[in-house]
């Protein structure tokens, strides 16, 4: 365990320290003591004032043979002149003599019995030799008798002098070869000591060399750790400024289209004649659509968080592309003065064309925005596989601090700016996480109070070939054949009559089965395919469809617009799905993207209003259906659902009775599909509310009666209102 | 080296034999020191001529007594300087023949005698005289080692002055 055996280190490392410096003292103490031996032994030595003890004992020996010969010399040839030499050879003899008898001169010597009985012995003979010397007189009659007395004394003792001079030598050798031994034995102790005070020392070295390294380490871990939590805590810190900034801006962008219509419906309570209420109306709905527009932006955005993103990829030709983009564009720019010019390439490719025009539209859309006066150009230019498109206007510019929070979400470039321009501020954001996900890049170069050049480059197919490409952006539809598979008769008969507007054929199926063999029949361009049905629900028929090899377009009706539901549409093989209740804006907005663009020209005619169908009024689904529909269908449609409203409340009184939740669900959602589509959303929501808490009680199923019936006569108010109109 | 030696040489029989002694007389006792210098020149002194000198009393401890002693007789620089003679090193001849060679840096650095006496008493060829070279080893501990110790002649009959 790596915690533990990093806790435990230190303490074996200063534990280990310590040891080792207790021996290191030790072997110092130790040291000490012996270098004091030594001291003491030296001293010793030194406070001895002696002279060699073997040299004094040679000389004695010399002088005793120089006696010696000198008394037999005299005694041999009775020369009596010779005297005087035998005398001075006696003196010197008798101070080296001398020498012999002095403790201190033989110390390192008289230990040995044997060497100091014989210098005893010795200075006893020479010392008791004086007498007799000092009687020698030339004139003695027996002089030659004496000396030779003397001679024959000498040369018996001779052999004592002799004796002792071996005797101090090899005495001398062994004491040297001794005091060698001790020398040496201090030294081995002297060298032990001093490995072992090295040894210690290393490992006190290496120790701390480890210590100090833990402790560089452990710094250095927490000095990053530090910095983590501290660049985690900026990040924390900014992402909550980011949003609080965000939430500023989005209620004051979101309080001024709401300003503009309350005061509009207070203004509308006012005014009288149609004209004037008109007017309100129109200013209620172009403040609902920006409101609406910057929900789905921020709708898209987090749907694009989530990790969503649509794989699609089409034809697309740019040249029409550029062609739409400025057209789309121009009433903007005429308003605002300025020249828009659009250039792109004659150039035929593949790509997800829906998200390509988004980053057009973004960054055209800002460009306008931001520029005063001038022009904006946009340029595209395809090399290989890689299309960059750079969008270049006279705006305002943006500062190089400011360039660096610019793709950031919820940022926009300061408060002033939000108020002058307004916007969510996600636009830049969205368009760097499209370009992400369509594996390109995007950047910005700009100057303040010059202008900015926005530029994306993403890899693209290129296409050699004629083949048609898919119109991206409200391209003219040819005629389809549309199959509705839908369970719920009121939302058939709305997508049915929505797609006889649009002026598309149909074909309707009840059921997943029935869908299933209406496409073997049929084979229709594109199938609407409700998600929950009898028999077959949407996911299984779209399988089984796929299965049989049918490969047009599967759009999903589905009531939750949950990532779930969706992920499950694209992997049951749909296309994409619409969210319930349809509008004329989105059925159309699917047909054109899936369908693709053919050459058959547009054969219909839509009422005021219904180019960009908005949810701006009052109801607006019912508005879109009464636009779409006519009032006479709308009405029915009411009245069918006012009168099976008693037959479902029947049903759903005996499934309660049964309790059959499963049955009390299904009842809900078709009351719900119907509901909405009529746009009763009290009621609708209301049974998607009780569709969670299962099983039903009564007082809930009375609740949902009135509240359905409340919702019937609002439709009818409605619908008699518009009609007026 | 060698012309100077020689000159010296000359210099000392110029001063020795022309010019009247520089040391105060001849010997009028026995001889007991001849100071040589290893050519012609030699000079030969008693015991009076040695006491005629500035005397040092030296008390120090020796391998060869029992406790201190109390030395005197004179500098052995100043012996020197009655000869005039001057060299590097000078060999102490004792009767016996023995010999030990001493620098003469010695007898500058160190005030070493040639003492003549022993506790005030002339000192016997048995109590190794006549004379004893003596360092001052009492003031001077570092002297007692064998180098000095050898060079601590007893019995001195001759001093050969060395170029």
């Amino acid at each position: 365990m790596p915690t533990r055996r990093r806790s435990s280190q230190p303490w074996k490392g200063r534990f280990g320290v310590a040891f080792l410096s207790l021996l290191a003292f030790l072997f110092v103490a130790a040291a000490g003591i012996l270098f004091m031996r030594l001291l003491d032994a030296e001293r010793d030595m030194d406070s001895i004032v002696r002279e060699d003890a073997v040299w004094a004992v040679f000389q004695t020996d010399r002088h005793m043979r120089e006696l010696h010969r000198h008394a037999q010399l005299i005694a041999e040839t009775g020369n009596t002149s010779l005297l005087d030499g035998l005398l001075f050879h006696y003196d010197i003899l008798y101070s080296r003599v001398q020498l012999l008898e002095r403790g201190t001169f033989l110390l390192d010597l008289s230990d040995q019995q044997k060497l100091a009985d014989l210098a005893d012995n010795i200075s006893d003979f020479v010392f008791g030799l004086t007498d007799q010397i000092d009687a020698l007189d030339p004139d003695m009659p027996n002089l030659i008798q004496r000396v030779s007395d003397i001679a024959q004394q000498l040369e018996v003792k001779r052999e004592l002098t002799n004796n002792l001079l071996l005797n101090a030598n090899s005495a001398a050798n062994a004491i040297r070869v001794n005091d060698r031994e001790i020398r040496g034995q201090i030294q081995d102790q002297l060298a032990f000591l001093a490995l072992g005070l090295i040894l210690a020392f290393v490992g006190i070295f290496v120790l701390l060399m480890l210590q100090l390294r833990n402790v560089a380490q452990s710094n250095r871990r927490m000095s990053v750790l530090r910095l983590r939590s501290e660049k985690q805590a900026e990040r924390a810190k900014a992402a909550s400024k980011a949003k609080s900034a965000f939430l500023a801006t989005m209620s004051h962008e979101i309080r001024t289209p709401l300003n503009g219509i309350i005061g509009s419906a207070d203004l509308l309570r006012l005014d009288t004649g149609p004209e004037a209420q008109a007017k309100r109306i129109g200013t209620i709905r172009a403040s609902a659509i920006l409101l609406r527009d910057l929900i789905d932006g921020i709708l898209d955005f987090s749907r694009m968080e989530a990790g969503v993103f649509e794989e699609r990829i089409v034809k697309v030709d740019l040249g029409e592309l550029g062609a739409i983009l400025k057209e789309a564009f121009a009433a903007q720019a005429d308003a605002s003065g300025l020249t828009l010019t659009v250039n792109l390439p004659p150039e035929r490719i593949l790509t997800n064309d829906a998200r390509l025009s988004q980053l057009m539209i973004n960054l055209i859309g800002n460009a306008l925005k931001f520029t005063p006066k001038g022009e904006v150009v946009v340029r595209g230019a395809l090399q290989d596989n890689l299309l960059r498109v750079e969008v270049q206007d006279d705006g305002i510019g943006i500062s190089a601090e400011d360039q660096r929070n610019l793709f950031k979400e919820f940022s926009q470039i300061d408060d002033s700016l939000s108020r002058r321009f307004g916007g969510s501020g996600l636009g830049l954001a969205i368009c760097k996480r499209i370009v992400a996900a369509l594996g390109g890049r995007m950047g910005v170069s700009s100057e303040v109070g010059v202008g900015s050049l926005f530029w994306f480059e993403i890899p693209v197919q290129r296409l050699k070939d004629n083949t048609p490409a898919a119109a991206s952006i409200a391209a003219p539809l040819r005629s389809l054949r549309v199959l509705v598979a839908e369970d719920n008769a009121v939302n058939a008969e709305v997508v049915i009559g929505m797609l006889t507007h649009l002026e598309h054929d149909h074909f309707y199926a009840a059921n997943g089965q029935q869908a299933i063999e209406a496409v073997a029949t049929h084979l229709p361009d594109i199938v609407l395919m409700d998600m929950q049905m009898p028999v077959i629900d949407g996911l299984e028929a779209t399988r089984r469809i796929r299965c049989r090899g049918y490969d047009g377009p599967i759009v999903g009706l589905t009531a939750n617009a949950f990532p779930e539901d969706r992920r499950a549409c694209l992997e049951a093989g749909m296309s994409d799905f619409i969210p319930k209740p349809i509008t004329l804006a989105a059925l159309e907005r699917i047909l054109s993207m899936h369908a693709g663009a053919l050459d058959a020209p547009p054969k219909r005619t839509l009422p005021e209003g219904a180019q960009t169908p908005e949810r701006g009024a009052a109801n607006p689904q019912l508005e879109d259906l009464f636009q779409t529909l006519g009032a006479e269908l709308v009405n029915s449609l009411i009245n069918r659902f006012a009168a099976e409203l008693p037959d479902v409340r029947a049903a759903l009184c005996d499934a309660i009775t049964a309790g059959d939740t499963n049955q009390q669900d299904n009842l809900l959602h078709t009351f719900k599909g119907g509901a909405l589509t009529l746009g009763m959303v009290k009621s609708g929501n209301e049974a998607h509310r009780l569709r969670g808490v299962l099983p039903l009680k009564r007082e809930n199923l009375a609740q949902l009666y009135t509240l359905a019936q409340q919702d019937i006569a609002m439709a009818k108010d409605i619908m008699s209102a518009v009609e007026v109109q | 080296m060698h012309i100077l030696t020689h000159f010296r040489a000359l210099a000392a029989v110029a001063v020795l034999g022309v010019v009247a002694p520089a040391w105060a007389d001849t010997p009028t006792g026995p001889v007991i020191l001849t100071v040589t210098d290893g050519a012609e020149a030699q000079a030969q002194f008693d015991l009076d001529m040695l006491d005629a000198l500035d005397q040092r009393v030296t008390t120090t401890e020796t391998p060869w007594y029992e406790g201190p002693q109390e030395f005197s007789g004179p500098l052995i620089a100043d012996v020197m300087a009655q000869t005039g003679m001057d060299g590097s090193e000078l060999n102490l001849v004792a009767l016996n023949d023995y010999a030990a060679a001493m620098p003469w840096s010695d007898i500058v650095d160190f005030p070493v005698i040639l003492a003549t006496r022993l506790n005030g008493e002339t000192m016997a060829v048995r109590d190794k005289g006549p004379l004893f070279v003596i360092y001052p080893f009492d003031e001077h501990p570092e002297l007692k080692n064998e180098v000095y110790f050898s060079r601590s002649v007893w019995q001195v009959k001759a001093i050969e002055v060395r170029p």
